[in-house]
């Protein structure tokens, strides 16, 4: 009933769209992109304001730059602005619609000039958006780095909301997700790992990434498949001005990128890669296992993009990167990521924006010992996708713009296959997820603004497989198997469909005043694939497995509610949050489950719920010589996995504290230009303990004492804070040509942060000891030259 | 090629949570704790083979911090039941306190439940049920000179050779005496089963030999044990295992309760902690010579 009621509203606001759309209102169009003056780049969320006529319109560019604003036809003044730009006030004439190609020009930071931008939160107050942050690769440049590398990964965790399970984890968590609810797109190829080095780098090389921005929630309908949050990392399409280069050599890293136009104007390419050599420097352990010992990752990025006409732009990217870590002949480790990305934009008309895209995403692990081994042994793993999209933004008047769109996903899970010794094969599972959505943006008044979207989305599980068949009960152990079924190429194993797979999205904005707006959202999501992982920290080695014949998929339902406030004379942006998640038939798993190289992996699963809730404050000044943001994040997450069986329940069917909640979170993040040449950076963050399970008592079993572990997640670790410096000095050059030699302190006053408590016994005496592991026990300097020309 | 390859691929997890952590800046501290104090329960740890007769030890949990060994239980009562009668109650051991020994052995293919009664406590406990599984006979045991290697230390290293039966399904735990005495630290639990190797030999011409100890010198004695296991005896030592080595890093999984198959017979959802199997065994001997 409530779908039904729904979809008859959804219906009536398409209605009123339909009927703002009459033609003889005497109103004219301008769309356009707006781009870098400096190179041609399109330029995202630029505040576009057009007044004509006595009206005033305001839109933000979308991801490819473009923008659409119908207005009274007339004389418009059209004003854009966008952080580290400097804001540009123009005139066109409007008689009839128009499609223009607006530049800006980066502003220059210096020590008499005052950076011109908006903070996040001003393009907010005017939209519906919310529990969105965006950050740029200028940005995330500034801030102090681990080991001398700019990482996107880390610039995110500094913001409300986000979190991690300690200090050189892998992934992130949001809201009260897992790592693995987390969407993270790199030109919107989904990316399986984004972490180099077990976590202690992302992916993401910042030379190559344009901006990143992060939906903790009021989800744009147009993205789905995962249940906390979406990262959505665009690479640059690189200069089509000049040829130009530009990379940094550090102790560790060193990287390279070279872009320019192939036709000036038209059309550009862009190079990028990255490599580290930590192996270079172990002979000087002088230890020979260390010789041999390999470590290391590299990374490239690709991407070219051609103006085909005045209407249609096409894109093509890619990105590999891989990990390679063993000893030379013992055994070898190599994880890495492969995706490759096509686009094609059009602007149909003045009012109705298109992209297609395709796009393919490969993640592979190997691990085994070297060829030319006594005895070879190797397993891959490994997961694909090919993604087809095909979407619409219409701006059929003022007040209403609709997103629509299709897209199919086709999912090829590759476990594991072991070669050498032995051959065996665990079974390939294919499955297909389509997926459609429509959203519609009204702004009903002039303070008052509503996005409305729904998507659909459906995911079956196809053969071949031979699917094991249990006992009646739903209880999935290798005791209650009862025999096996197979299914034939493309034959359906089990479809999700019906109304379960509908995920309404909704958010609205209501402007109190020029500087303050409050703000809504609802949003349900659904996730059809799950990273099969019971560490603390993802691994590259976890594997990806679909909902199917035993698992099913994950839902969340978030609600959360904000209000932003443009602060006087300058002060910034405060952004006050706050939102509740309830997550159904989330993964979980038995005590000791063994998830490696598992077949039928649903004996080692179980299934759960959780709920999130917390309060998050966002006080941000981006502008002036003196900038920064303060963010704070109270926080509590809590699951259940009740079974049937005490072997089917965790903490015997009570709620636990997830291992990623922390009470309280603050980063305070500091930038100051003193002159032209120096630029300084600090970030301070502070987080309460996470959750830990301490043993209450002491069994025996042939003579081996063990903890006995009753109450999960009852204990905490000791709280964590860390100051990490930075400084920057530009040596005299042309331009965006002057050379800079950065370097910084991680972990600045050597804080030995807690990762986690453990214990150790010694098995003779039964002395037992408790003892705090840290990742970083010390202040880790770097120094990095940068170079461009 | 490394037994630990074909036993347990965990192995890799530990080794590369090992070196990766060894090899970045982190530290382990020793700190002072309180910790909370658990529900006093009955552990019980029983075994019956094809080749022994039942033997039990039983004791009390205790403090994790206290350095005291575990509190034994001299006046349970414990009977064994083979398929569902009751055939045997084990006798307290002399100079033994906490151990029980009966006269049955274990016959293959039979199932065998325990239950027991704790002093002072008129509900019995029980356990699940228990089969003698088949195991594999050793085909041979040997020693062999190695040279210095990257990772490896150069001596003899002590193997055994084996064949795993056709049919999936067969799960084995090994246990190794070194000069009469058990290596039975947490790091010593070793079991596999036959998702690798079913149907094959362990003899250097399938698959390679099972080196189970080394380098070590001539006139070391050992004495080998292949046990078959029950999936929840398996399970069982996987989360012992994990929940004593397996502790701490990034990479471990989330510590879990280490409980076994003993409950109230009224009510399941009480359990007691420990462990009663029943196992198949081959063994074998080997002195190390010149």
């Amino acid at each position: 009933m409530k779908y039904a009621l729904f979809l008859a509203t959804f219906l009536g606001w398409m209605a009123g769209v339909q009927a703002q759309n009459s033609p003889g209102s005497g109103l004219a169009t301008l769309s356009g992109t707006v781009k870098d003056a400096s190179n041609g780049e399109s330029l995202v969320s630029v505040a576009v304001a057009v007044e004509s006529g006595g009206r005033k319109s305001s839109v933000l560019t979308n991801t490819y730059g473009y923008f659409s604003v119908t207005v009274p036809a007339g004389t418009a003044k059209v004003t854009l602005s966008s952080l580290g730009y400097e804001k540009q006030v123009t005139q066109v004439v409007l008689t009839k619609s128009t499609n223009q190609v607006f530049k800006l020009k980066p502003s220059v930071v210096g020590l008499d000039e005052v950076t011109v931008g908006v903070e996040r939160g001003v393009n907010t107050l005017k939209t519906t958006e919310i529990s969105v942050a965006q950050i740029s690769a200028k940005e995330v440049k500034k801030l102090p780095q681990l080991l001398g590398e700019a990482d996107v990964l880390r610039a995110i965790r500094l913001l409300p909301g986000v979190s991690s399970v300690g200090e050189g984890a892998n992934g992130f968590n949001v809201r009260g997700g897992n790592s693995d609810q987390n969407l993270i797109l790199l030109d919107e190829a989904p990316v399986f790992n984004s972490s180099h080095l077990f976590g202690f780098f992302s992916i993401f090389n910042a030379d190559a990434v344009r901006d990143a921005k992060l939906y903790k929630g009021g989800m744009p309908a147009s993205y789905g498949g995962r249940l906390s949050s979406v990262l959505d990392v665009r690479q640059r399409d690189g200069n089509n001005q000049r040829w130009a280069a530009n990379g940094g050599v550090g102790l560790l890293s060193s990287r390279l990128l070279v872009e320019g136009p192939l036709v000036k104007d038209k059309a550009s390419v862009v190079l990028a890669g990255r490599r580290s050599y930590f192996d270079v420097f172990l002979p000087l352990f002088n230890t020979p296992e260390l010789d041999q010992t390999i470590l290391y990752f590299y990374d490239f990025n690709g991407k070219i993009n051609a103006q085909l006409s005045k209407k249609d732009r096409v894109y093509a990217s890619f990105y590999n990167g891989r990990d390679k870590f063993g000893a030379s002949d013992l055994f070898q480790f190599g994880w890495g990521n492969w995706t490759a990305t096509t686009r094609w934009n059009r602007a149909v008309n003045d009012k109705m924006f298109f992209n297609a895209t395709a796009l393919y995403s490969d993640y592979t692990y190997l691990l085994g010992t070297p060829d030319n081994a006594e005895t070879k042994f190797q397993l891959n793993s490994r997961i694909q996708n090919y993604v087809t999209t095909a979407a619409w933004t219409y701006f059929p008047s003022p007040k209403h713009t609709v997103d629509f769109g299709a897209s199919n996903t086709y999912y090829v899970f590759s476990p594991g296959k072991i070669t050498g010794a032995f051959d065996i094969t665990l079974s390939q599972e294919w499955a297909t997820e389509p997926a459609a959505y429509v959203s519609h943006t009204w702004k009903a008044t002039n303070a008052f603004s509503v996005t409305s979207g729904l998507r659909y989305s459906a995911f079956g599980n196809l053969g071949p497989r031979t699917v094991t068949l249990y006992e009646p009960g739903g209880i999935y152990e290798d005791t209650t198997v009862v025999g096996t079924r197979s299914y034939a190429r493309g034959e359906s194993i089990r479809w999700f469909t019906g109304l379960g797979g509908l995920e309404p999205r909704f958010s609205a904005n209501y402007e109190i005043s020029e500087n303050a707006s409050l703000k809504a959202s609802y949003n349900r999501n659904r996730q059809y694939i799950h990273l099969i992982s019971n560490n603390t920290s993802p691994t590259p080695v976890n594997v990806w497995r679909p909902a199917g014949a035993y698992i099913e998929p994950a839902t969340a339902n978030q609600v959360a509610l904000g209000y932003v406030q443009k602060l006087a004379r300058g002060a910034g942006v405060l952004t006050v949050e706050t939102y509740y998640k309830d997550l159904q038939n989330i993964v979980d798993y038995k005590d000791g489950a063994d998830l490696v190289f598992k077949d039928n992996i649903e004996t080692e699963l179980l299934s759960g719920q959780g709920r999130a809730y917390g309060l998050e404050v966002l006080l941000e000044k981006k502008t002036g010589k003196f900038n920064g943001w303060i963010a704070y994040t109270l926080s509590r997450t809590e699951l259940q996995v009740d079974g049937p069986t005490r072997g089917t329940s965790v903490n015997n069917g009570e709620w636990y504290l997830a291992n990623y909640n922390k009470l309280h979170d603050l980063n305070v993040v500091a930038n100051y230009a003193p002159s032209k040449q120096w630029d300084l950076s600090g970030t301070w963050s502070y987080q309460s303990g996470r959750p830990i399970t301490y043993p209450d008592s002491r069994g025996e079993f042939e003579g081996i004492p063990y903890p006995i572990y009753a109450n999960r997640n009852g204990g905490e670790t000791p709280d964590t804070h860390r100051l990490d410096l930075a400084a920057t000095f530009a040596f005299k050059g042309k331009n965006n040509r002057k050379p800079t030699l950065a370097f910084g302190v991680y972990n600045a006053y050597a804080r030995r942060n807690p990762y986690s408590v453990f214990f150790r016994q010694d098995f003779n005496t039964r002395e037992v000891q408790a003892y705090r592991l840290s990742v970083f026990g010390t202040a880790i300097p770097y120094v990095t030259y940068n170079f461009s020309f | 090629m490394k037994r630990s390859i074909f036993l347990n691929l965990g192995s890799f997890r530990l080794l590369l949570a090992a070196v990766t952590v060894a090899s970045v800046v982190g530290c382990q501290d020793p700190i002072d704790l309180e910790l909370p104090e658990g529900t006093k329960r009955p552990i019980v740890n029983a075994r019956i083979t094809d080749e022994d007769s039942v033997t039990a030890e039983v004791y009390w949990t205790a403090s994790y911090l206290t350095q005291a060994p575990n509190e034994p239980v001299s006046n349970a009562v414990l009977v064994l039941l083979e398929d569902g009668v009751a055939v045997d109650t084990l006798r307290p051991m002399a100079n033994a306190p906490g151990r029980y020994k009966g006269t049955t052995i274990g016959t293959e293919g039979k199932s065998y439940r325990l239950r027991f009664w704790m002093p002072g406590d008129p509900k019995p406990w029980v356990s699940g049920p228990e089969t003698v599984r088949r195991c594999p006979p050793i085909d041979s045991i040997y020693s062999e000179k190695r040279p210095r290697e990257p990772f490896q230390l150069p001596g003899r290293y002590s193997l055994i050779h084996f064949t795993e039966p056709a049919g999936r399904g067969d799960q084995y735990r090994f246990k190794v005496w070194r000069n009469d005495t058990l290596e039975n630290l947490p790091f010593n639990i070793t079991f596999f089963d036959d998702q690798f190797n079913d149907g094959r030999s362990f003899n250097n011409v399938e698959l390679p030999a099972v080196d189970f100890a080394g380098p070590d010198s001539v006139g070391t004695k050992y004495r080998v044990e292949i046990s078959s296991l029950s999936p929840g005896f398996f399970q069982f030592l996987n989360l012992l295992r994990q929940t004593t080595l397996q502790v701490g890093t990034p990479f471990d999984p989330a510590p879990g309760l280490v409980v076994g198959n003993l409950w109230r017979e009224e009510n399941p959802d009480e359990f007691a902690l420990g462990y009663f199997y029943a196992s198949g065994v081959s063994r074998a001997s080997l002195v190390i010579q010149p």
